[in-house]
């Protein structure tokens, strides 16, 4: 009896509510729930604070209008299947959770595009997950959040096969971060003022082109990686950082790095205990040092062009690697056979490495004036240092020497500086 | 007798002196050549090889010359006995040292202005990339060099009885502060007891290189303090916060009173002893 009092007021209140229910709208995991493989959902403008999850092959699409606030440290759309397609909306994570993601993957075959994240947490996160596409999306994080505490804006683990572009992302700890991922396609995207622009970790035949990465710790780190591709991709200005490097080649082999603009950094290319790479034809410029080798061993560095580095290269156990045919901006050379290739093998003196090597203090030296004095007073042995023995004399790329608006600012501003000095000759000469 | 009188003699002494004239030469031939000499990229942008190549430059030949100047120019005074005659008037070595200070940094600053003044016009003159930024930088880096310099200049000559003590003095200075300074510290702090103290050694003995000094600090306010990697995070910091110009000019002030003071304390005391 008592069973079915409850079982009549239960469906009494079954009653009441469902009418009031399905006057309100469906929230947007209902609408998912309810729809079947290759259904649209068109969003309609406004704020929604819920976390959905995806576990059907639909398309999610918002427009201009559409903003997720996330509030928890769960992610704000977890996208647990293959074939899924979101589009055109914004998320803002307010939460301080670092751990939080804005997207996980974790399916297949899913396209994300359109999309502008702001963060505290992660901004896209990739686990497992293959063949997907994310492409013109933003991703912002915290200014004001120290380094140490941002995560990365798009994080790849163990995802093979996916292809990220024209994204644009700044602020965060890492802007793209992908680790044990194989053939991954990264182009044409932006990356600044973060920790590390592009950061590879394990990876394989990863292709990585086109793309900027500015004002960074660092531009570039390629790790433990094999067959990856860096062509034409642009790394300037990481150079505020004490550990600031352009490009990183650590434990890296057989990697291509061709066409890259790398200029303004602190070092402009660092290869570190790297094998069999082909490093060509990049424009490393106005580094503090251009080319660094640490144990670094049968690379093939040529017909690169450095030119207005502060110290050109610095190797050091690195005898075998083959650095000839490149173009020093400070080579003076001669050519007697009229191949445009210098008679005069260029030099790099170790000396200021190894001694700063074993003392980084002395890094205080940094090109003072005697520390020059004293390079070319010792004589280090000839394996040691970083030699080309046959020195480009012109510059294998077509540099395009940027001109200076201010020359009229200039010309009167000397003037001036002369002019002045003049007077006060003058006067000091007259002077009773 | 007052200070300003010392330094409008000083002036005048110094620009009719066929040296100065010399020295302005040197100096104009030297920074006009080295601004031409650039790889053919515009050095619009902070720390390049042309700035350091330049600052290496200014460094090896400008103390030269103004401790040479400096010191030659209180030598002289008391090798052709004018000092004798002046100190019958009430002037104190210290007033006359200060006089003659002004004096110098008069002649040193407008040597400066002539130079890269100069220098300025023929490089656009020729058409190389310079940028405007770049060309303050340097005379305001040769001008700090410069008025530190002159001070150190004139404790050698006081401490000098001749021409002969000032030169090898002067050169002294030059060749300890610039050529073997390198060569020194790595020698000799290698081998501290304990690896800890080779930082803040350096770092105090920086302090105590004008030449060394001038140099990190500047290298610094372009923001290319990276280059010096993880040890200096704390200097980058002050030298680059709001405070840093001021501590840099407390310190090179320290600088110029300290020569000052101790070459007239000095001399007072060797011109008594010399009267006894």
């Amino acid at each position: 009896m008592k069973r079915i009092i409850t079982s009549l007021l239960f469906s009494v209140l079954l009653f009441i509510s469902i009418p009031t229910h399905t006057l309100a709208e469906k929230s947007i995991q209902q609408q998912i729930d309810e729809a079947t493989i290759g259904d649209t959902i068109i969003l309609t403008d406004g704020q929604y604070e819920e976390n959905i999850v995806i576990d059907k092959a639909i398309k999610l699409i918002g427009n201009d209008g559409v903003t997720f606030i996330q509030q928890t440290s769960e992610p704000m759309i977890s996208v647990q299947a293959n074939d899924v397609v979101i589009e055109r909306i914004k998320i803002h994570n307010k939460t301080d959770y670092e751990d939080s993601a804005a997207i996980l993957l974790n399916g297949n075959n899913n396209v994300l595009k359109n999309l502008e994240i702001t963060t505290n947490g992660y901004g896209i996160k990739l686990d497992q997950a293959d063949n997907n596409e994310l492409s013109h999306i933003t991703i912002t994080g915290n200014e004001d959040t120290p380094l140490s505490k941002r995560q990365h804006g798009i994080d790849l683990w163990k995802s093979h096969h996916n292809e990220i572009h024209h994204t644009y992302i700044k602020h965060v700890k890492d802007a793209i971060y992908i680790e044990h991922s194989n053939e991954t396609s990264v182009h044409h995207n932006d990356a600044s003022h973060s920790r590390y622009g592009y950061h590879l970790m394990f990876t394989k035949n990863t292709t990585i082109e086109h793309n900027e990465s500015y004002e960074n710790v660092s531009g570039m780190m390629i790790m433990g990686t094999n067959g990856t591709n860096a062509n034409h991709n642009s790394l300037k200005h990481n150079q505020k950082n004490v550990q600031s490097l352009g490009l990183l080649l650590f434990d890296v082999e057989d990697a291509t790095i061709t066409n890259n603009d790398i200029s303004n950094n602190r070092v402009g290319i660092f290869v570190e205990s790297a094998s069999h790479n082909d490093i060509s034809m990049n424009n490393v410029q106005s580094n503090y040092i251009g080319l660094q080798f640490k144990g670094a061993k049968s690379n093939v560095i040529h017909h690169n062009s450095f030119t207005a580095n502060v110290v050109q290269g610095q190797a050091e156990d690195s005898s075998n690697n083959i650095t000839n045919e490149n173009y020093w901006g400070d080579h003076f050379g001669f050519d007697l056979t009229g191949d445009n290739v210098s008679d005069l093998t260029y030099e790099v003196h170790p000396f200021y490495l190894i001694v700063t090597n074993e003392y980084p203090p002395f890094q205080l030296l940094f090109q003072s004036p005697g520390m020059i004095f004293l390079e070319q007073l010792l004589h280090t042995p000839i394996e040691e240092r970083l030699i080309d023995q046959s020195p480009l004399l012109k510059s294998p790329l077509h540099n395009e020497i940027s001109h200076t608006d201010h020359q009229m600012l200039l010309f009167l501003f000397s003037f001036s500086l002369f002019f002045i000095s003049l007077i006060i000759i003058f006067m000091g000469v007259k002077k009773r | 007798m007052r200070i300003l009188t010392v330094a409008q003699r000083e002036i005048k002494l110094g620009f009719r002196n066929s040296w100065t004239y010399s020295f302005l030469a040197l100096l104009s031939i030297f920074t006009i050549t080295i601004l031409l000499l650039q790889s053919g990229v515009a050095t619009t942008e902070g720390y390049t090889d042309i700035t350091g190549t330049v600052m290496n430059m200014i460094l090896y030949l400008l103390p030269l010359i103004t401790l040479l100047l400096g010191s030659f120019s209180v030598a002289v005074e008391k090798e052709d006995g004018h000092w004798g005659l002046l100190s019958t008037y009430p002037i104190s070595t210290y007033r006359f040292l200060w006089g003659k200070w002004i004096g110098l940094i008069t002649i040193l600053l407008t040597m400066l202005l002539f130079s890269f003044g100069l220098a300025g016009i023929i490089t656009v003159l020729f058409n190389q990339q310079l940028s405007i930024d770049t060309l303050i930088f340097f005379w305001l880096f040769s001008s700090i060099l410069a008025i530190v310099y002159v001070s150190i200049a004139l404790l050698i000559g006081a401490l000098a009885k001749n021409r002969w003590q000032a030169l090898i003095g002067g050169i002294g200075i030059w060749f300890l502060t610039i050529v073997i300074w390198s060569l020194l510290m790595i020698s000799t702090l290698s081998h501290l007891p304990s690896y800890k103290m080779i930082q803040p050694t350096l770092q105090v003995l920086t302090i105590l290189n004008p030449a060394e000094f001038v140099r990190v600090f500047s290298i610094m306010r372009i923001g290319a303090g990276s280059a010096f990697g993880a040890d200096y995070d704390q200097w980058i910091t002050w030298a680059t916060g709001s405070y840093g110009v001021v501590i840099f000019c407390g310190i090179c002030i320290g600088w110029i009173v300290a020569s000052i003071y101790i070459g007239g304390f000095i001399w007072n005391r060797s011109d008594k002893n010399g009267r006894a």
